[in-house]
């Protein structure tokens, strides 16, 4: 009931119009004689049926969100115009008529509030026809004078607008990064232009494929840019247009459907390279909606390449079976010829409940399971909760058994130590937060700690829980902490990808963190190290080290 | 701005197209200054149902934006003919108006507080960070022929829909196949092109609603200045359907607040006032509802509640039974598109 009055509130700024709504419905049951069956008692049915718990309730039940929306099927505006048009009808007199025009005119103005109102700045004159901001319609003209498809990093106050400007300028984030959640890849890019790395910025743009840089070049960040390896092309106001330095030129070929089929990178001389990376081509193939159901990478040379194609899983490339809602029921992993493998795990089948995958099996080339990754698992089943967010994952090797490892061992694991009288020791080495599921931080939340490490991509963090007292930090430089706990000496440190990735978990004077990728756990009771383990929480296997 | 005049006249002009269009639902046999109205208003609200009717199996089969924008053309041109037919059978009597000194300066005050809301609209600048997904969508359609199977953040190729809304409410190709008939692009057709006539739309359906209850004409010129002065009062808070409808009219949503909600008002009116089976009119709430659920995913339930309680209300009200087939028609594109946005989503 609270939620449903807090919406509707929240809806309709105050009470005002309902109140004003009820009030006019009232006069129209009493006085509005022709118009009752018409208008007056279907308003109010229809205001009964929206504006209440029960069927606020249901609403939640198939919608996630925007019950406000449903409350503009309220009558209030056409109640509100024709309640007084009746009035204005029934008189004979102009005065009378002006009176309740007058009288009307002025309880909206103390109901509401005016729209153009200076101070609510809701229009501003335009000075282009697409209603752009000034900056992004220049940088967007400049940018494709430059390249036909531009690929653009760019600060948020350009991003969000580029695209409306033109579909043909890629951007590896738009809204996302305001409002909503970004791509890992995208919040990395982001996250490098906001802090000023502009080093780590040129690499990833290089890795990722986007060669335009737009963002504010203003006193010393326009000397890190230029430093960093960015070449200045031009300058849009207060916005400097780069292109990253050393990326080499990329040749596409297309099909007969524009689709692009191949992208190789090549040198000065023309001859394809590999750059800094390990391939110098990758090939693309469709199915016949026109979907990407095929890759396959090759060297300067021509030579497939094999790198991580699924996890752990290594090849030259993959093709896919997708069904008709783009969902990957089978996929095949490639050779160096760019064949289907004969050995090892050679496919991986896919089962879904609606869009969500619920069940991915691994197999070799006989169709039989095989276990894979790290920790040997063979199947994998996901579970989701009510919002349909993946909350755990169970991980079956070839024989059917369960393998400690994955989000459902970690959070068995953190059940484990609630309610114990322990001293608990968490550090993050790297990164910790890659694969935090809603139900794990719920988990965290229960030993006591506040942070939620969802979003919190490559940060140090360190936590000390002790029964009546919980430590916790936080940030992108490393953090450490020491001090005595019942007579027990400790020191704690933690450094994030940005800050040197390590964590180190010292106890009287003895290392116990196993110093590994993720989230390193050292439990201490009656003064007795009980356990040291390390969760790899970056990968959705969450690796455990023991 | 001077690139935004000549869509805007050519915009202009193609409500001539929508107007003979909307012939097609109107029984009136003379037409006067309110049938033009409605058969103006009608015409639009057909021209989105057949663009929804078109739209969602195209999208769905990854078709290219050139055959729905060809395949819509000529269902277009089709209802034009008929409109073309119909109007012969018609008789125009556009008669000089004998208004009142108040009722005329009603009128005039009501025509410039309606310009000058559109010449905000027109004039003016309003950001808003929603428009970074569908108008990007329109672009891609229209610069490289895709129907939403690109990651609109990014643009990259995905050949998937990313939303189950992209499919049952792909009000991106209203923008992009009217921004392709005007030569002009999608956002200044969005941003400059649409509104100020829109605004026109949404008032002229509360000079209908004034003129099916009310008899004088200042009474039916008072509902509009009072929706007028409403709409310019009623954004207490940024969620109101008078936020939406004078601030960002071009977006889906809002023009289901804006043009959507009135219009089921104004037809149920009709219904419950006339009493009577009247086909066109349920062929218009039919409409109406395909229209809902073209222009946004909140406009599917919306729709489906208007017209399952107000039919509901109107067959027992007034036990019409024989209503009941048409009421429960008008409820099927609203549930089909709930359902498949439903199935799409992975909810069901």
């Amino acid at each position: 009931m609270e939620a449903f009055v807090n919406e509707v509130i929240m809806a309709y700024g105050n009470w005002r119009f309902l109140m004003l709504t009820a009030v006019l419905l009232t006069v129209g049951l009493v006085f509005l004689k022709g118009y009752k069956k018409s208008f007056v008692v279907p308003a109010l049915i229809l205001a009964a049926v929206i504006l209440n718990p029960v069927f606020y309730n249901l609403w939640y039940k198939f919608n996630d969100r925007s019950y406000w929306r449903m409350m503009w099927m309220v009558p209030i505006i056409p109640v509100c115009v024709i309640v007084p048009g009746y009035f204005i009808e029934k008189s004979r007199k102009d005065i009378v008529k002006v009176g309740v025009l007058m009288l009307t005119t002025a309880v909206m103005i103390f109901c509401g509030s005016f729209i153009y109102d200076e101070g609510r700045e809701v229009f501003a004159a335009a000075n282009n026809p697409e209603k752009l901001p000034d900056d992004v319609v220049a940088v967007g003209e400049a940018l494709l004078e430059l390249d036909e498809n531009p690929t653009v990093v760019s600060d948020a106050s350009i991003s969000v607008y580029l695209r409306q400007y033109s579909a043909k300028i890629r951007s590896p984030y738009s809204r996302s990064v305001s409002y909503g959640t970004p791509s890992a890849n995208a919040a990395i890019i982001y996250g490098h232009l906001e802090n000023g790395s502009f080093l780590n910025l040129a690499e990833k743009m290089l890795n990722y494929d986007y060669d335009f840089l737009v963002t504010r070049n203003d006193g010393e960040r326009g000397d890190a840019i230029q430093e960093a390896g960015f070449e200045l092309l031009n300058q849009v106001n207060s916005y400097g247009i780069y292109r990253v330095h050393g990326h080499g030129t990329e040749v596409r070929t297309y099909n007969d459907e524009h689709q692009v089929t191949s992208v190789t990178t090549i040198d000065a001389e023309g001859k394809p390279t590999n750059g800094n990376t390990w391939y110098a081509t990758i090939h693309y193939g469709y199915d016949e909606y026109g979907r990407i159901n095929h890759e396959y990478r090759t060297d300067a040379e021509g030579n497939g390449v094999t790198y991580n194609v699924h996890y752990n899983i290594r090849g030259s490339g993959y093709t896919s079976i997708m069904d008709v809602r783009g969902r990957t029921l089978v996929q095949y992993f490639l050779d160096e010829n760019g064949n289907v493998k004969q050995n090892g795990t050679t496919k991986r089948v896919c089962t879904y409940s609606g869009n969500k995958l619920t069940q991915e099996s691994y197999y070799d080339q006989n169709d039989n399971l095989i276990n894979s990754g790290r920790s040997g698992y063979a199947t994998i089943e996901n579970k989701y909760n009510s919002e349909s967010e993946l909350s755990l994952s169970y991980y079956y090797d070839a024989l059917g058994n369960y393998v400690e490892c994955g989000s459902s061992f970690f959070h068995q694991y953190l059940l484990s130590l609630t309610n114990r009288n322990a001293v608990i020791f968490l550090s993050v080495n790297d990164d910790a937060a890659g694969s935090m599921t809603g139900t794990l931080v719920e988990d965290m939340k229960a030993l006591g700690l506040q942070t939620d490490l969802r979003g919190q991509y490559r940060s140090s963090y360190y936590a000390v829980i002790t029964e009546d007292n919980v430590l916790e930090e936080i940030s992108e430089e490393a953090v450490e902490q020491s001090g005595i706990i019942d007579g027990l000496e400790y020191y704690i440190s933690s450094a994030g990808n940005k800050a040197g990735k390590y964590s180190s978990i010292i106890v009287n004077g003895e290392e116990y963190s196993k110093n590994v990728r993720g989230i390193n756990i050292v439990v201490v009771e009656e003064g007795i190290v009980r356990d040291s383990i390390a969760f790899d929480t970056c990968i959705p296997e969450m690796t455990v080290t023991r | 701005m001077s690139e935004a005049y000549l869509p805007f006249f050519k915009y202009i002009l193609l409500q001539l197209f929508v107007g003979i269009v909307g012939l097609n639902a109107v029984r009136e046999k003379k037409i006067g200054y309110s049938v033009l109205l409605k058969s103006w208003i009608f015409g639009q609200m057909l021209l989105f149902a057949v663009l929804q009717f078109l739209a969602v199996p195209l999208v769905f089969s990854r078709c290219r934006f050139d055959v729905l924008f060809w395949s819509y053309l000529g269902v277009c041109i089709i209802l034009f003919a008929f409109g073309c037919w119909r109007l012969r059978c018609k008789k125009i009597r556009i008669r000089k108006l004998n208004l009142s000194p108040l009722a005329l300066s009603l009128l005039i005050i009501v025509i410039l507080l309606i310009l000058w809301q559109a010449c905000n609209y027109f004039f003016g600048i309003h950001l808003d960070q929603d428009d970074a997904r569908f108008i990007a969508q329109a672009n891609d359609a229209l610069e490289y022929g895709r129907m939403y199977i690109v990651d609109v953040e990014t643009g990259e190729f995905v050949g998937n829909y990313q939303a189950a809304r992209d499919i049952t409410s792909p009000w991106s190709m209203m923008l992009a196949i009217v921004s392709k008939i005007l030569l002009t692009k999608p956002v200044i057709f969005a941003h400059t092109v649409f509104p100020p006539i829109e605004l026109f739309v949404v008032y002229g359906i509360y000079w209908l609603i004034g003129r099916e209850l009310f008899r004088n004409i200042e009474s039916q010129l008072s509902v509009v200045f009072l929706a007028i002065v409403v709409n310019l009062f009623f954004t207490v808070s940024v969620y109101t359907q008078s936020t939406f409808t004078l601030i960002r009219i071009w977006q889906g949503k809002a023009s289901v607040a804006a043009v959507i909600v009135p219009m089921f008002v104004y037809l149920f009116v009709c219904i419950n006032k006339r009493n009577q089976q009247s086909i066109n009119l349920w062929i218009m709430i039919i409409a109406t509802g395909c229209a809902a659920c073209l222009m946004s995913g909140a406009g599917i339930p919306l729709s489906f509640v208007a017209i399952a309680t107000m039919g509901f209300y109107n067959v027992i009200a007034y036990r019409q039974w024989k209503r009941i087939p048409m009421w429960l028609a008008s409820m099927t594109v609203p549930l089909g598109s709930g359902m498949l946005y439903l199935f799409l989503k992975g909810s069901i």
